[in-house]
């Protein structure tokens, strides 16, 4: 990965605004345009559904662990539901690459995805 | 690296909000309308209008509508009753039929008619769905199935939250955009207009985004029900709103408890809490059974928190079953408040007027937002555009949809109000067809757009949208001379003056919009222009 300049790394795409990006096609071979083009997709798709996931988890959890009658629990989780999942699409677009992106919403879903798991097979 | 954030907000900004813009605009002018739904659906009823509103009791009121129910529809599953207020003046009935077992649910099973009610006859009034079309269409949009609408309409609100967060991101100068307007120097003047819309009304923006995101939050967000409820909502609505459900029809007749009573009783018990002690509306679950209820409810009053009160009684013994008091936790209070401040049930006439201020600067936001990016990618491509060569096609595309969503939209909107005066009362599904024309004019204007998308089309597309809404009062005091401006602004109702007015204002806003594009001759010749004025004022000094 090394020798990619600043910018041009797949999952820095995001991070480089469109018009400084085409003018960089444009003197680029074809193969690293589709790649950023790839690394684009990716992140929208982590935004739009690998966030989603990741708030329709987070708010089940809460759900469960909010020290609250069980009614305003569910109300609460759903009531903040959309703050997580705006904050949770800012972090995808701003962090270093769309492999980070992918992870940071993937591994807390396992693992929230886990403990609801067990807490289900408890009950 | 706080440079590298910025830059990928405003990537984020400018495709969140580019990709859903023409649908948004629609949700916002359309929920916009519905602060004045009632007031809309009132000018869209001119028969009503010679109506004075009714003085007499709440109790005989109750009286009328129940004879009426008897007479039209005495084994139904359950009645409603509307009463009068001050933005609706008739008498409103309301029943929905017994299903029979195995039949599917569809909406003919629910019938309404409107009272006159001193004397609780119909009122003869054309068919409209008024007001409630607007409303409608800002969740349910039109001619697709409701929940697929929905999950639309919340997408597209969701990319409307990000577009606001990542813009306030973007922005360097949040309190001096305030203040900022260059007019007539091109993508810098469209970037002020947009910055002035989305800043000045920005917590509103972001309410009311936020809240109408939370009133489908149970469609959109199911997961906590899921998992606390087993996915039952009604349990879960159930423990929330502390309903009881509706009990079964037992199937043995019995005679309905004397209503007047029932509603003497609630505003009695009601006297003393906050607002008026009157009802607001009521409910009859299984009339003429011995298993019937009735459940007489008045909403919030003026503030925000006030949540609605209900009383339910026994529907033959007419003793007190169930009472449902203010509400007192904190979780369900925000949530009341939230859906307060979207639905602005609350607000006083100012108050209301604001809001509906506020919705129109969103439209204008979007629609400058939208205009914005078409100006800044011309610019992008003017050494092209120079050499002769055609724009490419996703900026035609965006201009071409720009010009038909924003300069049709004001065309589509005046087109149902032109319907609703035309069409003749005695139309087969005339509400239907008052529906129909406000498409056929979009469509109409959009395949302009895709044919010419140019500054003559915006022009002409303005003129004839602005031209549309000032004649609106001129039509309507032609073909319903009773309801003509002249006469309501002496007799009332009000709301048919204040809507003729606002009619006007917007119709002079959009001309004024019109004769604008046709006196700027574009960024590069007003620079010219200034260029020129300028160096003739340094010869003279």
């Amino acid at each position: 990965m090394q020798q990619y300049e600043e910018g041009l790394e797949p999952g820095n795409a995001a991070r480089v605004p469109y018009k400084a990006r085409e003018t960089r096609n444009e003197a680029k071979p074809a193969s690293t345009g589709s790649r950023m083009r790839w690394a684009v997709f990716s992140r929208v798709m982590a935004a739009i559904i690998g966030a989603y996931v990741l708030t329709l988890l987070s708010i089940a959890v809460l759900a469960l662990v909010l020290p609250l009658s069980r009614a305003e629990s569910v109300l609460l989780s759903m009531l903040l539901s959309f703050l997580i999942y705006a904050c949770a699409v800012l972090w995808v677009f701003a962090t270093r690459s769309a492999w980070r992106a992918w992870s940071g919403m993937l591994l807390p879903s396992l693992l929230m995805a886990a403990g609801l798991g067990v807490w289900w097979s408890l009950k | 690296m706080k440079d590298a954030f910025r830059a990928s907000m405003a990537w984020v900004h400018t495709w969140a909000g580019l990709l859903v813009c023409w649908v948004l605009l629609l949700i916002f002018a359309a929920g916009t309308a519905s602060y004045y739904r009632n007031e809309i659906t009132l000018w869209m009823q001119p028969e009503l209008h010679a109506i004075a509103p009714s003085h007499d009791s709440q109790a005989h009121m109750a009286e009328r509508a129940v004879i009426a129910l008897q007479q039209r529809s005495p084994d139904a599953k359950q009645w409603f009753i509307g009463f009068p207020s001050e933005r609706s003046q008739g008498l409103q009935i309301f029943w929905e039929d017994k299903l029979p077992p195995g039949a599917e649910p569809t909406r003919e099973r629910f019938h309404d008619v409107m009272l006159n009610p001193d004397t609780g006859l119909p009122l003869e009034v054309r068919e409209t769905k008024g007001g409630n079309f607007f409303y409608r269409l800002h969740f349910d949009l039109h001619y697709l199935p409701v929940t697929l609408a929905r999950w639309i309409v919340g997408f597209c609100a969701m990319f409307m939250l990000v577009a606001l967060i990542t813009g306030v991101i973007i922005h360097r100068r949040i309190f001096k955009d305030m203040f900022t307007f260059r007019p007539g120097k091109g993508q810098r003047s469209w970037l002020d207009a947009h910055n002035i819309t989305g800043v000045l009304a920005l917590p509103y923006h972001l309410m009311i985004t936020y809240t109408g995101l939370m009133l489908l939050m149970y469609l959109y967000m199911p997961t906590p029900i899921v998992v606390a409820y087993h996915g039952n909502n009604q349990a879960f609505f159930g423990e929330l709103f502390r309903e009881e459900p509706a009990p079964e029809p037992s199937g043995r007749p019995a005679r309905l408890t004397p209503i007047a009573g029932l509603v003497t009783e609630a505003q009695r018990i009601w006297q003393g809490a906050a607002g008026e002690a009157s009802v607001d509306h009521m409910h009859i679950n299984n009339p003429n059974d011995a298993a019937a209820s009735v459940s007489l409810d008045k909403s919030g009053g003026a503030g925000l928190i006030e949540s609605g009160m209900s009383l339910t009684f026994d529907g033959v013994s007419g003793k007190l079953l169930h009472e449902v008091d203010a509400e007192q936790r904190a979780v369900v209070q925000t949530a009341t408040a939230m859906r307060s401040l979207h639905e602005a049930n609350f607000a006083q006439p100012l108050l209301r007027a604001l809001f509906f201020i506020s919705g129109l600067g969103g439209c204008l936001m979007i629609a400058s937002g939208a205009v914005l990016w078409t100006v800044k990618k011309r610019q992008a491509q003017a050494k092209r555009l120079a050499s002769g060569l055609q724009p490419t096609w996703g900026l035609r595309l965006v201009e071409a949809l720009n010009l038909g969503a924003i300069a049709g939209l004001p065309i589509a909107f005046a087109t149902f109000f032109w319907a609703n005066r035309i069409l003749p009362v005695g139309l087969a599904a005339r509400d239907e067809w008052e529906i129909h024309s406000v498409f056929i004019a979009w469509a109409a204007v959009l395949l302009l757009a895709q044919w010419r998308p140019g500054r003559h089309m915006w022009q002409l597309m303005l003129w004839l949208g602005g031209l549309m809404w000032l004649a609106l009062p001129v039509l309507n005091a032609m073909l319903t001379p009773q309801s003509a401006l002249f006469a309501t602004l002496q007799h009332g109702p009000v709301a048919v003056a204040g809507f003729d007015v606002t009619a006007m204002l917007l119709g002079a806003a959009i001309c004024f919009a019109a004769w604008r594009t046709g006196k700027v001759p574009g960024p590069k010749l007003s620079a010219q222009l200034k260029h020129r004025r300028e160096l003739a004022e340094t010869e003279v000094a």
